[in-house]
């Protein structure tokens, strides 16, 4: 079965070693490959991503899903991994994965990436940023403040400059919050009409119904 | 003086609803479970005919009361008790059940008084026996019907997972109650 | 529609029994035995009201009142009492039935309380032992 490899761009691990040594750390890791190919989704179908030690994942862009041979906990820890070989699968050669697979989200995939990868923002920190969906955080890994962010967002479309200012949380927090929110789709630039008609921002209150949940649950940082 | 926030735990019948409040109470829940004889509905031994009701104190006198209601529709007396109250839903689904579109359409139109002026989230529980089809379904029924609720994947037996689920709502809560008061 | 299939014999016997309740206790004006998950069983009832959300009021009823009565760890709910402005509603445990049945009464300013409950309380002790005979 011939296939059609990835743009050399997006393809990383044995095959390229001189490239990898030129990038930070963690751009070679496989988390920064999956974040490049989320910004990039619209050009593929199907892309296989095998993970030396650990297994296969196949991405269904059509279907917004993916699916895996290993056990869903390894999910996190392999997007450290460094030696991985993505490529994509022309529409007429792709195979269905068995059915023995795990099927998964593919915004999860992403979120679980984003989490992991370089907080790279191309958005301007003015540009009003909206929440289309939640992340499925019982089922994902996340912090407390992942939550607070979704709160706040849930009641307005806010920029990052307006996320930072009116929530308690340090800029390194929240931005790593917006990357990994708009690298699964979860967040998404607003429209000016949109951000024009939406209540203006409101802070977090200090000390409010929320914190003291967090704080009776034991849950407070 | 504190406040209390009430929240209601409304779905269909074998959800999760008691086992949720369950979870998540402080207290012993006060229940109020009958030997079913409905089997057209549920295989389930025992259902709850008039509420459910656990607790979390805060401090400074701060209340959340957790209300959970029976699922049938002939205790639809029941769901209308608590709506004008109740500042927060959680909407619980079961995965294996037939059509939870269905029942998501049903019971977002039923309890659509504490959607007027409260939030809510969706916990889809059982989800483990299947491959997330229910939670993108919802998600897109959800967004078709421009409302505004997360949609979870829940063990309802599982505490970690109902603190999460309850802590997103309450951020909601609080989002809301910090609105109505600016306005 | 009952859920749960009791004999064609029990109903019968019960629709009677509820009749002479009716019938024969001033002031009583329906009567419904309700299975303790809110199933109507058989009823006796005057025009506009319905059987089916009397069940289930009835079976909520009776649960609020188990429930208070384990809280203050007085034992076993026998039986609730709703005082309204235009009458009462008599809600009666069945003794010694499982799965749980509440039988319940309504009257108007004719019955006395006390009167409806004795009646309510002897038509329950006699369907219970006819269930126990038909089953």
């Amino acid at each position: 079965m011939s296939m059609s490899p990835l743009a050399p761009t997006a393809r990383f691990g044995i095959e390229a070693p001189a490239r990898a040594a030129a990038a930070a750390p963690h751009q070679h890791a496989l988390a920064g490959a999956l974040a490049r190919l989320a910004s990039d989704r619209h050009r593929y179908a199907h892309v296989r991503v095998r993970i030396a030690d650990v297994g296969t994942l196949e991405l269904d862009f059509n279907e917004q899903s993916f699916r895996y041979d290993f056990d869903r906990n390894q999910l996190p820890r392999c997007m450290h991994s460094q030696r991985y070989v993505l490529t994509a699968i022309l529409a007429h050669h792709h195979t269905p994965a068995g059915d023995t697979h795990r099927v998964g989200r593919l915004c999860d995939l992403f979120w679980i990436a984003g989490l992991a990868s370089a907080t790279d923002l191309p958005v301007p920190p003015d540009t009003p940023l909206k929440l289309v969906q939640w992340p499925n955080f019982p089922q994902l890994p996340h912090k407390i403040e992942h939550i607070q962010l979704c709160g706040m967002l849930s009641a307005q479309p806010m920029s990052l400059r307006e996320i930072e200012e009116h929530s308690a949380f340090d800029s390194q927090r929240v931005r790593s919050f917006v990357h990994a929110a708009m690298v699964a789709g979860f967040l998404e630039r607003c429209s000016e009409t949109e951000a024009l008609f939406a209540p203006a921002p409101r802070a977090l209150p200090k000390r409010g119904l929320l914190s003291r949940l967090l704080d009776r649950l034991g849950l407070l940082n | 003086m504190g406040y209390e926030h009430i929240i209601l735990f409304a779905g269909p019948v074998g959800a999760g609803k008691t086992t949720a409040i369950s979870t998540l109470s402080e207290i012993p829940v006060v229940s109020t479970e009958a030997i079913n004889t409905d089997f057209s509905i549920s295989n389930k031994a025992t259902t709850t005919v008039a509420m459910d009701y656990g607790q979390i104190s805060l401090e400074e006198g701060h209340l959340i009361r957790l209300y959970g209601v029976p699922g049938q529709e002939r205790f639809d007396f029941v769901w209308k008790l608590f709506q004008e109250r109740a500042a927060g839903l959680v909407l619980l689904l079961d995965e294996s059940a037939k059509e939870p579109l269905t029942d998501l359409d049903f019971f977002l139109d039923r309890f659509a008084g504490v959607l007027n002026h409260g939030v809510a989230v969706v916990g889809i529980t059982r989800s483990e026996l299947s491959s997330s089809k229910s939670l993108s379904a919802c998600c897109t029924r959800l967004q078709q019907r421009r409302l505004k609720v997360p949609v979870f994947e829940v063990d309802a037996r599982d505490r970690e997972q109902m603190v999460v689920l309850l802590t997103a709502l309450v951020s909601m809560v609080q989002m809301r109650e910090t609105q109505l008061e600016a306005d | 529609m009952p859920a749960k299939k009791h004999s064609k014999v029990f109903q019968a016997l019960c629709q009677e029994s509820l009749r002479q309740l009716v019938t024969e206790t001033a002031g009583v004006e329906n009567a419904c035995l309700v299975s303790g998950d809110g199933v109507e069983i058989s009823a006796v009832l005057g025009e506009n009201v319905s059987p089916g959300r009397i069940a289930a009021m009835t079976s909520s009823m009776h649960a609020l009142g188990a429930a208070i009565t384990r809280e203050l760890k007085m034992k076993e709910c026998r039986s609730v009492i709703v005082d309204g402005d235009a009458g009462s509603i008599i809600m009666v445990r069945l003794p010694v039935a499982q799965p749980e049945l509440v039988l319940a009464v309504t009257c108007g300013h004719r019955a006395t309380v006390g009167g409806a409950l004795f009646a309510a309380r002897q038509h329950a002790r006699y369907i219970s032992e006819k269930l126990s005979e038909t089953t």
